[in-house]
């Protein structure tokens, strides 16, 4: 009886075994002779080049630790929690990278993530989301790249843990992970919607950074744009979570993604700053608009908060009377405020001046973790960030951990009715280290 | 590390390490006096300059935070036309400068308090201009000035607005003037 059983469970095993190897087994596509770069038009390729510039193609397939390398040439080191791995070469060089996909290979590796030589890939790829663009945009893509500088590199050796480095596992993620297929258009949204929803689901790949992620490196469904931390900082939450103290009209998230300032939240930083002024600025206005439309609706908050949104404005704009006082009052971190940040962030009247940037208004005052916040204290915003050409300077060298901390608490109690942040001092002291060793890539 | 920008209008490039605070680089590499050094920590306001239109102290500004920005120092601040000519018209009125040693960084905040705030209050003056110290204790001179130059700007205003003449009184001129 009990040989009957194992033999059964043996048999069954090796029956799943041999079904998933069959599933996750893709035949090699045969190598092309590269096409002439001249056979493409130069319309489709320059559609490409937008698109590879909104996909970020080139922030993966570049390599920027050590030497700099050569654009789409890879090597492009990913720290998982699976091991280190090395984008690879997507300039059409034949030996060394994807001179001689065909297409169809290049349309598979997108959508399904499956090399051309039938291997799966690494679900790092964002092919997830990829695989939703339409089949003009990825012909457009290909157009783009295979009129690209032929370069010949050979990426570094991944090192990832054993058994990951089987590659044909990464089929069990696309099993649970990936339902693969063009964007199909929502007909209950209108056609500005679904554009929007297009550009961020399919291409820009946005919920790749503003959801949390599970153990298996796949983003959490059921917290779809629900916000993720990173080391470099935190990426908010892009649905009725959104942290900011007033909501995220269209309007201000047009102004946000165009001109990288909200009057009434903040300006981009860091990763975003460097998304909208060198990513997001090739899109025509109309495209921006569809983005801000999507996002608008899904940061949607319930209608009663709606209503409180100018009584809430108004009060926040309070604050720079407040200030004076309590510096007069003789409050020390008060008086820290106001001779160090006041002459910048004082607004009297009742509308926020955009180069005034009403820190009641900013969305780093209002999260849980200070660290975006602090960050900006201790790293400045440069010419190239926020809004373009204005610039904050870093306070690095000039403010104390004290003084940071002791500004931070002041502007949290006072701007926000939020609980007080904790260990203020502390994570100075470690934004400040990460910043010497230079872990944090800071422009 | 090379960094270009343009400085009271011109193109300049200069090449410094990415971490140079923009006060030396104008007092040392570029030969612009007027901005000066007072604590080397963004708590004094004397080394205000403009960048993008919005004031900034120079420094604790890095010259590798700048790249491709509009700098304007008080050399070029003159350049400016209105609210500069009613403040500098206000400032010699009042006598304000003591030592004067703080004066180039208070000017530069002032102006840019009054294209912001045509008619500030005792109260918006002294928030904005908080940050800039003066050792001589000029500050009530600075506050009055300030608002003689407010006042100079709104006559301005209501001169520049053409007097509303009725059509008869127009055709009657005309004539007149035949």
């Amino acid at each position: 009886m009990l040989k009957r059983i194992w033999i059964y469970s043996f048999a069954l095993c090796a029956f799943l075994g041999v079904s998933f190897y069959i599933y996750a087994w893709h035949h090699p596509i045969l190598p092309i002779i590269p096409i002439k770069p001249s056979y493409f038009s130069s319309r489709n390729i320059q559609h490409g080049a937008l698109l590879a510039e909104i996909g970020r193609c080139a922030q993966c397939h570049t390599r920027r630790d050590g030497a700099v390398g050569a654009q789409f040439a890879g090597d492009y080191q990913i720290k998982t929690s699976f091991g280190v791995i090395y984008t690879p070469n997507i300039t059409p060089d034949v030996k060394t990278g994807i001179g001689g996909w065909s297409e169809e290979a290049f349309a598979r590796a997108l959508r399904q993530g499956i090399s051309r030589d039938g291997r799966q890939l690494y679900a790092i790829f964002p092919f997830a989301h990829y695989t939703k663009m339409t089949d003009q945009d990825i012909a457009d893509l290909y157009a783009y790249f295979m009129t690209r500088p032929q370069i010949s590199q050979i990426p570094r050796q991944n090192h990832v843990v054993f058994p990951l480095n089987w590659r044909f596992l990464q089929g069990w993620w696309k099993l649970f992970y990936l339902s693969s297929g063009m964007y199909k258009p929502e007909r209950h949204h209108d056609p500005l919607w679904n554009r929007g929803a297009y550009l961020a689901e399919a291409v820009a790949h946005c919920s790749s950074c503003h959801t949390p992620h599970n153990e298996m490196g796949a983003e959490i469904s059921s917290k779809l744009y629900g916000g993720a931390k990173f080391e470099a900082g935190y990426a908010p939450a892009l649905n009725a979570h959104n942290p900011s103290p007033l909501p995220w009209s269209e309007e201000e998230l047009y102004h946000y993604l165009r001109e990288g300032r909200a009057p009434l939240h903040g300006n981009s930083v860091r990763a975003m700053g460097e998304i909208i002024h060198q990513d997001l600025v090739h899109l025509p206005d109309a495209d921006i608009h569809a983005l801000a439309h999507y996002f608008a609706d899904k940061m949607r908050r319930p209608e009663k908060e709606q209503k409180v949104v100018e009584a809430k404005r108004a009060f926040l704009m309070q604050a720079a009377h407040q200030d004076l006082e309590f510096a007069r009052d003789g409050d020390e971190a008060a008086r820290l405020y106001q001779v160090t940040c006041a002459q910048c962030h004082s607004n009297f009247r009742q509308e926020a001046l955009p180069q005034h940037s009403e820190l009641g208004l900013n969305s780093f005052l209002w999260m849980d973790d200070p660290t975006d916040f602090l960050q900006i204290v201790i790293f400045g915003i440069t010419s190239k960030e926020g809004q373009k050409g204005v610039v904050m300077p870093s306070f690095v060298h000039s403010l104390s951990d004290h003084d940071i901390a002791a500004i931070a608490a002041y502007l949290r109690r006072t701007r926000t009715n939020l609980p007080a942040w904790t260990n203020l001092e502390k994570k100075v002291a470690v934004i400040r280290a990460q910043m010497k060793s230079q872990t944090i890539i800071s422009q | 590390m090379t960094t270009s920008f343009i400085l009271n209008g011109r193109n300049v490039s200069v090449n410094l390490p990415k971490d140079t605070p923009l006060l030396w680089v104008l007092r040392d590499e570029l030969h612009l006096k007027g901005t000066k050094f007072g604590c080397g920590i963004g708590e004094c306001g004397t080394c205000t300059i403009h960048i993008g239109g919005k004031a900034a102290r120079a420094c604790i500004t890095l010259i590798s935070e700048v790249e491709g920005a509009h700098i304007t120092t008080i050399e070029g601040a003159e350049a400016q036309e209105e609210p500069m000519r009613s403040l500098q018209a206000a400032w010699d009125e009042v006598q304000v400068p003591q030592c004067g040693y703080c004066q180039s960084g208070q000017i530069m905040q002032a102006v840019l308090l009054l294209k912001d705030n045509p008619n500030p209050t005792d109260e918006e003056i002294d928030s904005v201009m908080c940050g800039n110290l003066c050792r001589c204790m000029a500050y009530r001179r600075i506050r009055k000035a300030i608002h003689l130059a407010a006042e100079k700007l709104n006559a301005l205003k209501t001169e520049k607005r053409p007097e509303k003449t009725s059509p008869k009184q127009q055709e009657t001129t005309s004539q007149g003037e035949k």
